[in-house]
């Protein structure tokens, strides 16, 4: 065997690695996605609210066919009959993690802080790309996961822009899920798992996904409100009182690929019954807003 | 401890399944040739575990025109079964292979759960002299996790994607490296998660040769920043009789 005839196949291999490579960004590479503590205190006096949900307000995306109707959402914000506590904004805010985008995205949150709503945002992977996490805090919150409480249910902020909680997350959340005593929401911007149809737009690992599910259950987790999907909302039922409810993009898009309306929600609990009600409101062709009731969801007691 | 009667019963379905595919077939057909067992030694990181030692164990044997596999990978407390058939289909091209190759997999030890998953695919292998060979697999992969507390499994179907690339630079070394959406026993409840993987293979006598492999796991594809979610590196001895 000649030298000349191993260097030429060595060569090829190194070629070949490279071409492997290629569906990743080698600068994009993070060993472990970054930590949270989620030691915040949480309240556990109880009573029934309402509170906003959207997703995927993808400021600065620029593929045909991609619209927003926030002047509509504001009008109907301000008519809205009921108190809305706060909104929880699921992620993808940006399209491409620039600094540009994340200041609209500010000022869009800034619009309902105006309106006495505060806002809690997650992060997604168009927020995270190129050291996106920097930007998100410096313009939306210092920490990219978090809990908070409101009204006896305790919301956890997950960080899943890597499509993976990464190992360090995964083991504080559910050490803090399981000691808190509280029923709980969980909020992902991508989806635990959402039926046998998402073969892309759900967590990567199935033994994260397996250890998050096992921990809904067991630490009285009844929701994770995740997005991603833009398409549609689905909802799944792990069991009677743990669900998943993929929320639908805020942006709208007319496009061969993708056709969707501007779409958020509004979540109320009744703290006597243990349920939430999901509402849906879509800014429709005609530029009405349609309203109905997607799901009413039975939730865990507190222990 | 396991404690659910349904989630007993499929976990012991699937090893039965398994063991009946991967073991008394092979068995009651008088393996002609090229028994071998590959041991190897690895150290591991997942997404429970960071840099564990791990035990690798292969068998592998041909059966006329099928190649039978079947491994048990040995991670702290995760344990992976996976079994592979592959049926080299005639082929009036010498340099051009059909085979068409069924992968089962069953992995375990945490929170009573257990993974299923299932791969049917078809490789087209091409072959330039005897330093070059490559390979495009593509299929169907069907996965299942059984979650105890779960009123059901969760199930998923998804496509499965190889490409796989082989140099002979000199007559006892094999390098190998790939491309795919699984390995032999890393499967994902997702695609885009890619597996890259690279092997050197010595042979040192006829019936001993050693090793060493590598792979990386990635949470997603570009654009987006991505996790390594598991990696391994390692060694290996196989004997061949």
């Amino acid at each position: 065997m000649s030298y000349s005839k191993a260097r030429f196949g060595i060569i090829i291999l190194l070629l070949a690695l490279l071409a492997g490579c290629a569906p990743l960004d080698l600068a994009n590479i993070e060993r472990d996605a970054p930590s949270a503590s989620f030691d915040e205190p949480v309240g556990s006096a109880s009573r029934s609210f309402s509170f906003l949900v959207f997703s995927d307000l993808h400021f600065g995306r620029d593929d045909s066919g991609v619209y927003w109707k926030h002047e509509v959402f504001l009008d109907w914000l301000d008519s809205y009959p009921t108190t809305l506590a706060f909104a929880l904004n699921l992620g993808d805010m940006t399209s491409d993690s620039r600094e540009i985008e994340y200041r609209m995205a500010a000022a869009f949150l800034q619009e309902l802080e105006d309106r006495g709503i505060p806002s809690h945002s997650l992060v997604g992977n168009h927020d995270v790309r190129d050291g996106g996490r920097t930007l998100f805090r410096s313009y939306i919150h210092a920490q990219t996961a978090r809990r908070f409480s409101y009204g006896g249910i305790s919301f956890y902020l997950l960080d899943s822009g890597n499509a993976s909680l990464g190992r360090t997350q995964l083991r504080t959340l559910i050490d803090q899920a399981s000691s808190d005593h509280n029923p709980k929401i969980f909020c992902s911007h991508i989806p635990f798992y959402a039926g046998p149809d998402m073969y892309y737009f759900g967590l990567s690992d199935a033994w994260e996904r397996t250890m998050l599910v096992n921990t809904m259950v067991k630490a009285k987790v009844g929701l994770v409100l995740s997005g991603h999907l833009h398409l549609t909302e689905k909802v799944h039922h792990f069991t009677e009182e743990n669900a998943e409810l993929v929320c639908a993009s805020f942006h709208g898009r007319d496009s061969l690929f993708e056709q969707t309306l501007p779409t958020w929600y509004v979540c109320s609990y009744d703290h006597i019954a243990k349920q939430l009600a999901v509402s849906q409101f879509q800014v429709t062709k005609e530029k009405t807003i349609s309203c109905s009731v997607i799901a009413v969801l039975q939730m865990p007691s507190s222990s | 401890m396991d404690t659910s009667p349904v989630f007993l019963s499929f976990k012991h379905v699937g090893c039965i399944i398994l063991m009946v595919s991967c073991l008394l077939v092979p068995l009651q057909a008088q393996p002609k040739r090229n028994p071998s067992i590959r041991q190897g030694i690895s150290l591991s990181s997942n997404i429970v575990y960071d840099q564990v030692p791990t035990s690798v164990t292969l068998v592998t044997t041909s059966v006329d025109a099928v190649n039978l596999s079947l491994g048990l990978r040995v991670l702290n407390d995760l344990k992976d079964l996976s079994a592979q058939a592959q049926y080299v289909l005639p082929s009036q091209i010498p340099w051009a292979q059909g085979v068409v190759s069924t992968t089962a997999h069953i992995g375990w030890g945490l929170v009573n759960s257990t993974l299923f998953d299932a791969v049917l695919a078809y490789a087209q292998h091409l072959k330039a002299g005897s330093l070059v060979s490559a390979s495009l697999s593509l299929g169907l992969q069907a996965h299942g996790s059984v979650i105890p507390t779960l009123d059901d499994p969760l199930l998923t179907l998804l496509p499965y994607v190889q490409l796989h690339l082989r140099i002979t630079p000199m007559e006892k070394l094999v390098l190998d490296t790939s491309l795919s959406t699984t390995s032999f026993f890393d499967f994902s409840g997702q695609c885009w998660t890619p597996v890259v993987g690279l092997e050197a293979a010595y042979r040192i006598t006829d019936f001993f040769s050693v090793g060493a492999n590598a792979f990386l796991r990635f949470s997603d594809i570009h654009p987006e920043t991505v996790l390594i979610l598991s990696q391994e590196v390692g060694v290996y001895v196989v004997l061949q009789s």
